[in-house]
């Protein structure tokens, strides 16, 4: 289970601060598919960052099952991470000189920290499938078009199949026939138990959530859907 | 951390090549430093004391272009970072990167290095002063390498993992 309580995220650049959340409280378990949607700038992003611990927050506590994440060292973090978070960010960030099998390769051992090659071709084959990923698998990343990037982002996070996706506008640039692969991919590996956390401007996508939050100027202003 | 090291020595070949070239060169001048030093300091302190500059000069060089190019691993390491991998393993890994480089280099240092001095001096260097020099030049630039290198991605990896990430330089 992920547990936010009350929590604030500042940047400070020299004297100037800037307020990114300000007291957001949220749970999530595993199977939950929370969407959080709100325009740029209202600290979407953030939340993202801030649950996986890549950004400390100035106020609040983050648990993720025993872990408190803002009271935990930098590789315990790292740690948490490998082990219960699958993470799509907002711009495609694949690793430039690898393959776009190579990247998943890296997201798959980073997790499990083993190569058993059955498993993760098993899930290798369901997301190229379910992607329509094969011909993009041995071109690197500069050889593909924003929307191929963002699918290989998505299948580079989601082939670690962990127990929670935390997902960051994931539908960008995807044409009309992927956002309804991502869409169905995201229900199918909620049925399969996982905790969703998806932050976006894009309704269309977040429709499928079964509790829809509105968030501005890093707080949470209104439940849409759900209870 | 043997992934990223199995995967990653036939990417960025060009780089990789730059600092092979670049630390041959430096290893071809320490040993003709340590073989002006040991065997032919009596002869002409002169060449001697132009050699030790001219290899020192190189080495800052070296040791600067290395902190410098480390640099441009910064969105790397916070990728791997947000993937989850340890900051000691990414590191531990991009030194043994260069090690190996090194190690390579040194390697190729052993059969030009005799055929430099052969060609310098017309002498030619027996057995035993070549092992010298050759185990000395180990000796010495290991750590040295080690050092720098280590330093350097401590450096630049020092961040957080979020900020590294948007570094894109």
């Amino acid at each position: 289970m992920i547990r936010i309580n009350n929590l604030h995220v500042e940047y400070r650049q020299g004297t100037s601060v800037q307020l990114a959340l300000q007291g957001v409280s949220l749970d999530i378990n595993e199977g939950d598919y929370i969407a959080l949607v709100g325009p740029s700038g209202s600290g979407k992003s953030s939340l993202i960052a801030a649950v996986c611990g890549l950004v400390f927050p100035h106020e609040g506590d983050i648990f993720v099952d025993k872990y408190r994440i803002n009271r935990i060292s930098r590789a315990r973090r790292a740690f948490v991470r490998s082990r219960y978070f699958s993470v799509i960010f907002q711009f495609s960030e694949l690793l430039g000189r690898f393959t776009v099998r190579e990247n998943l390769e890296l997201s798959w051992i980073s997790s499990h920290g083993f190569y058993k090659r059955g498993s993760f071709q098993d899930r290798l084959d369901y997301l190229v499938s379910r992607l329509d990923l094969y011909p993009l698998l041995d071109r690197f990343p500069h050889e593909l078009s924003g929307g191929q990037l963002q699918k290989a982002a998505i299948a580079r996070a989601l082939i670690r199949d962990l127990s929670y996706i935390l997902a960051d506008e994931p539908s960008g640039d995807l044409d009309p026939e992927s956002f309804l692969q991502v869409k169905n991919l995201f229900l199918e590996e909620q049925e399969r138990g996982k905790g969703i956390l998806l932050v976006t401007h894009d309704m269309k996508l977040a429709f499928d959530a079964k509790t829809i939050y509105e968030l501005r100027q890093g707080k949470i202003t209104g439940l849409l859907k759900g209870n | 951390m043997l992934s990223l090291l199995r995967l990653s020595f036939f990417r960025a070949k060009l780089f990789f090549a730059l600092f092979f070239l670049l630390y041959l060169l430096a290893l071809l001048q320490y040993d003709i430093y340590l073989y002006y030093r040991h065997f032919k300091d009596h002869h002409n302190s002169l060449i001697g004391l132009g050699f030790e500059l001219s290899f020192f000069s190189y080495l800052l060089m070296l040791v600067a272009v290395q902190f410098f190019s480390v640099r441009s691993f910064a969105h790397e390491m916070g990728n791997l970072e947000t993937l989850g991998v340890r900051r000691w393993q990414y590191i531990l890994a991009y030194i043994v990167h260069f090690l190996s480089l090194w190690l390579l280099g040194w390697l190729f240092s052993l059969p030009i290095f005799p055929i430099l001095v052969a060609f310098s001096t017309g002498e030619t260097m027996d057995g035993s002063e070549l092992l010298q020099v050759f185990l000395l030049s180990l000796r010495d630039s290991l750590p040295l390498v080690l050092l720098t290198v280590g330093f350097a991605f401590y450096y630049h990896s020092r961040k957080d993992p979020f900020l590294m990430l948007r570094d894109k330089a």
